[in-house]
């Protein structure tokens, strides 16, 4: 009896040894290149922080934050991600949700649509960013088409108001795909006797998708919702693509972006600290939309 | 009723094709100009007018051989580290009894909340002290983890049944031994999730690559593609020949693991 209970001891003892040995690789790995910049990061945020003159860096408190909050740059990228985020999370998740009951039937070729649909989400952002420029070049076949439904024949990426329509259209259009297989993987938690139970009382199609899927569906539509706000605040390589030689968020700040005016703070003028209070602020926006948005979400069940 | 039935039918295929013609036209158009001599770009051509001569430009006169090698090691690092660390750690996680499992199961969650910008700069500074910018250790050491695939493996471990560890362990296997020469093995279909979503992303990554290397020889694709965008915008087939080669692997490997991919998403996606 005693015998057994040492040998049980032991191998609980031998369980815990083997499950830090397997945890110590991830464990070290992300307290050096997570835990560690992150803190750093907020630390320098309260920084004069350049790195190209490390000797004059110093303590400057909230400095960084208030320059933040004042400088109309700051604002003007914040503009320009709250305009992309409000017009493509709501445009790729109706679109995605759409094609994803269309998907859901029994139709013929249905592998076949929906590997090209998630195609374009696999490639390359900087790959697709490029084509898409030769595409909304002045006087390419598309552009031509596009003057006969009223718009001007202009390169859009270098045009101050089309610029970041043109972003937020290659944007939507790689980022279909992947909401695709969230609501497609969501349709099939949906059991298929609601909708049979709802055929026997007549329902129609559009009736039943607004009294059945779209309830049965809350959860994942609120993480569609969330994750592509999330996704959508943090754009990124869009912006380096079609700047080519210029700075960053040509032409002339149309396409700034959080992340761009960020990224232009640390890496191009070398402000670390400006650049950490940005990316806190980024930080800080990102969860309060997640909050408000899971406040929405459960006060309505 | 019949009737209108199928004409609905007819005009959701009509929908579906249009659709599928939007996404796959940016690709036609560039596989098309990588094969043109630059006096056709933009007009309709047969196929006797074709050339590989951008190909061979990009090769002999931009180095694509080797951004082509760069990325290649960058993403077999990468995802090889993340394989392995990634599914113990999902494991441990998973089936293992120990002190404190679920405040780190409640960290890798909160890590995924994190935006990276918030890490990348004293990550720069990090990299830049110890000599890693412009090596391939820049690019991999501190990316061979991810939290997302931690949680993946663990949500796929969690549903393996006790009984086969209980079989394992009566035949005298270790703990350790059990994971590596039973559990791993019968787990293909998260490992193939793993490879296709982490593959995608890293060779697909810009941001850190464009930051941690500015030694031309040491670009991987993805950077070099937009150096010649931004050099050489009017030669549209010569960049539509980079598109092509930076593109292309993913592709492939995306049609051939096409359902772990989606399974892949599916079960972190759900549930993030």
């Amino acid at each position: 009896m005693g015998q057994t209970v040492k040998t049980l001891a032991r191998s609980r003892r031998s369980e815990e040894i083997t499950a830090y040995l397997f945890l110590l690789p991830v464990t070290v790995l992300w307290f050096v290149w997570f835990l560690i910049p992150t803190a750093y990061s907020m630390f320098i945020s309260l920084y004069k922080y350049s790195f190209v003159a490390v000797s004059q860096n110093h303590f400057v408190g909230l400095d960084n934050y208030i320059r933040a909050l004042t400088d109309p740059a700051f604002y003007k990228a914040l503009r320009n991600t709250l305009f992309l985020t409000f017009v493509a999370v709501p445009a790729q998740s109706l679109i995605a949700f759409v094609l994803a009951m269309a998907l859901n039937l029994k139709i013929k070729f249905r592998d076949i649509f929906r590997t090209i649909y998630y195609v374009p989400y696999v490639v390359s952002t900087i790959a697709v960013t490029t084509v898409f420029m030769y595409l909304f070049v002045k006087g390419s076949p598309l552009n031509k088409f596009l003057s006969l439904l009223g718009f001007d024949n202009v390169t859009w990426y270098v045009d101050f108001k089309l610029a970041l329509p043109f972003i937020t259209i290659v944007y939507v259009w790689q980022q279909i795909g992947f909401y695709i297989v969230i609501f497609l993987s969501g349709l099939q938690t949906v059991p298929n006797e609601l909708y049979e139970s709802s055929e026997v009382d007549g329902a129609n199609p559009f009736q039943k998708t607004i009294y059945i899927t779209v309830p049965m569906l809350k959860p994942v539509i609120f993480m569609v919702l969330a994750y592509g706000m999330i996704h959508a605040l943090q754009i990124f390589d869009q912006v380096a693509a079609v700047a080519q030689n210029q700075p960053l968020g040509s032409p002339a700040g149309a396409t700034s972006t959080l992340v761009s005016f960020f990224y232009v703070q640390s890496f191009k003028n070398w402000e670390m600290g400006y650049g950490s209070a940005i990316a806190v602020i980024i930080f800080l926006i990102i969860f309060i939309f997640t909050m408000i948005q899971k406040k929405l979400m459960g006060s309505e069940e | 009723m019949k009737k209108r039935l199928r004409v609905s039918r007819v005009l959701l295929y009509v929908v579906l094709t249009a659709i599928s013609i939007m996404f796959l036209l940016p690709f036609f158009y560039a596989l098309y100009t990588s094969f043109l001599p630059l006096q056709y770009v933009d007009r309709i051509v047969s196929f006797d007018k074709f050339t590989i001569n951008n190909y061979i430009t990009l090769f002999t006169k931009f180095n694509v051989g080797r951004w082509y090698w760069n990325t290649f090691i960058m993403t077999l690092i990468t995802v090889a580290g993340n394989v392995i660390l990634d599914t113990m750690a999902g494991y441990a996680l998973a089936k293992f009894r120990f002190r404190g499992r679920n405040i780190i199961f409640i960290i890798v969650l909160a890590s995924m909340m994190v935006p990276f910008q918030l890490i990348i700069t004293p990550m720069y500074i990090m990299i830049a002290k110890i000599n890693w910018h412009n090596t391939i250790a820049g690019l991999t050491i501190p990316f061979l983890y991810s939290p997302i695939y931690i949680f993946m493996s663990r949500q796929f471990f969690i549903t393996i049944p006790r009984e086969i560890e209980e079989a394992a362990t009566i035949d005298g296997l270790s703990k350790a031994k059990t994971f590596f020469k039973i559990i791993l093995p019968i787990s293909g279909s998260v490992i193939a999730s793993i490879i296709i979503l982490n593959f995608t992303t890293t060779w697909n990554a810009y941001l850190v690559p464009s930051t941690f290397v500015t030694d031309r020889d040491k670009f991987v694709l993805v950077v070099g593609l937009r150096t010649v965008n931004d050099m050489h915008f009017a030669r549209p087939n010569l960049v539509m020949a980079g598109v092509v080669l930076t593109t292309l692997p993913v592709l492939l490997l995306f049609l051939r693991f096409q359902k772990h991919f989606v399974q892949g998403i599916a079960t972190t996606g759900l549930k993030v």
